[in-house]
C-alpha cells in the first residue's frame, strides 16, 4: 500500500478529534471575547452618561475598567499558557 | 458553539475527486491551494474578532493571539506528524522555491540545515521558550512588556508562518483526507487578518503563500 492511500492510524485520527475541538474552542472564545467585551464597554459608557459627574471622574472610571478588562486578558493568556505544556508533546 | 456555518460536506467530496483529476494531470499545486484554502469553519466575523479592543494595550493583545497561534499551529501540525517525516521532508521548504535553514542566535548561531520535522521541532520548540518566559510575556497583574516585545513577536510571527507555508505546500493532500483543512483554513485566516492589521510580516516572508492569502481576502471583501 502505498503511503498516499495508505488510512491513518488510530493515533492519528483521535489527534485530529482533539485538534477539532481544541481549534473550535480557541477560535470561539477568541470571538466570544471580542462581542462580551464590546457590549460591556457600552454598557459601562451607558451607565455613565445616566450618573451627573464631571468627566475627570468618568474618565477615571473608564480607566478603570479598561485595566480590568487588560487583568482579565492577561489571566486568560496565563491559562493559555500552562496548558501548551501538554500540547507541545502532540508535535514531537 | 459560535459558528455561524459548517463546511458543506458535499462540496467538500467534490473538491477531492477535483484534487484527483488534477493530481493526475501533473503538478498544479498552486490551484490546488486555492481551491481547499476555501473551506472555512464560517468563522465570518474573524475580522472584527483581531482587532484592537477600545481601551486595551497593544502589547497585551499581541501576547494573547501570539499564544492562540501557537496553540493553532501546535495542534494542526500535530495531525500529519506521521506523514511529514525525514525521508518525505529531507528539508524545510514551503514549495520549490523557499527553502529553510535554522538559526535561532542562540542555539544555532550559523544556519543549520536539517529536515523539515527538525526544523520544526527546534521553531515550535523556540517559540514556546520565549512565550513561557515571563520576561517576555509577563503573567503578573500591571508588569509591563519589554521594550522590544513587537519586535520578538514579529520574529515569532514571521517564524510560525512557515510552519503553515509548509503544511499548506507539502501537506494538503493529506490534510484534506483526514478532513482537516477547513480548521487548517480558518487558523490560517486567524494568523493572516491579525498580521494584516497590525502589518507584523513583511509582504516578503508572506510570499509563498501570496496567492492563498490574496485569494482568501478577496473572497473575503
Ligand atoms: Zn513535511
Amino acid at each position: 500500500m502505498s503511503n498516499a492511500t495508505k488510512q491513518p492510524t488510530k493515533e492519528t485520527l483521535e489527534k485530529v478529534q482533539q485538534m477539532k475541538k481544541r481549534v473550535e474552542s480557541t477560535i470561539s472564545s477568541r470571538i466570544n471575547h471580542v462581542n462580551q467585551r464590546r457590549l460591556r464597554s457600552l454598557r459601562m459608557q451607558h451607565k455613565l452618561k445616566e450618573h451627573d459627574m464631571d468627566e475627570a471622574k468618568k474618565n477615571e472610571i473608564m480607566n478603570q475598567y479598561y485595566n480590568e478588562e487588560r487583568n482579565l486578558l492577561r489571566d486568560s493568556r496565563k491559562k493559555l499558557s500552562l496548558r501548551d505544556f501538554t500540547l507541545v508533546k502532540v508535535i514531537g | 458553539m459560535a459558528y455561524n456555518g459548517q463546511p458543506s460536506k458535499k462540496k467538500k467530496k467534490k473538491k477531492k475527486d477535483h484534487y484527483k483529476s488534477q493530481k493526475e494531470h501533473g503538478n498544479k499545486k498552486r490551484m490546488e491551494l486555492h481551491e481547499y484554502a476555501t473551506a472555512t469553519l464560517g468563522a465570518g466575523n474573524m475580522r472584527e474578532a483581531v482587532r484592537l479592543p477600545k481601551g486595551e494595550d497593544f502589547n497585551e493583545w499581541m501576547a494573547v493571539n501570539t499564544v492562540d497561534f501557537f496553540n493553532e499551529i501546535s495542534l494542526l501540525y500535530g495531525i500529519i506528524t506521521e506523514y511529514c517525516t525525514k525521508a518525505s521532508c529531507p528539508v524545510m521548504s514551503a514549495g520549490p522555491k523557499y527553502e529553510y535553514l535554522w538559526m535561532d542566535g542562540v542555539k544555532y548561531k550559523k544556519p543549520h540545515k536539517c529536515s523539515a520535522p527538525e526544523y520544526i521541532d527546534l521553531l515550535m520548540s523556540w517559540v514556546e521558550e520565549q512565550i513561557n518566559d515571563a520576561r517576555i510575556f509577563p503573567i503578573e497583574d500591571g508588569v509591563p512588556f519589554p521594550k522590544n516585545f513587537r519586535q520578538i513577536v514579529k520574529t515569532i510571527l514571521k517564524r510560525l508562518f512557515r510552519v503553515y507555508g509548509h503544511m499548506y505546500h507539502h501537506h494538503i493532500q493529506k490534510i484534506v483526507q483526514l478532513d482537516a483543512e477547513a480548521h487548517l483554513n480558518t487558523c490560517f485566516k486567524h494568523f493572516i487578518y491579525f498580521i494584516k492589521e497590525f502589518r507584523l510580516v513583511d509582504e516578503r516572508e508572506l510570499a509563498p503563500l501570496a496567492d492563498t492569502i490574496n485569494n482568501m481576502l478577496t473572497k473575503d471583501a
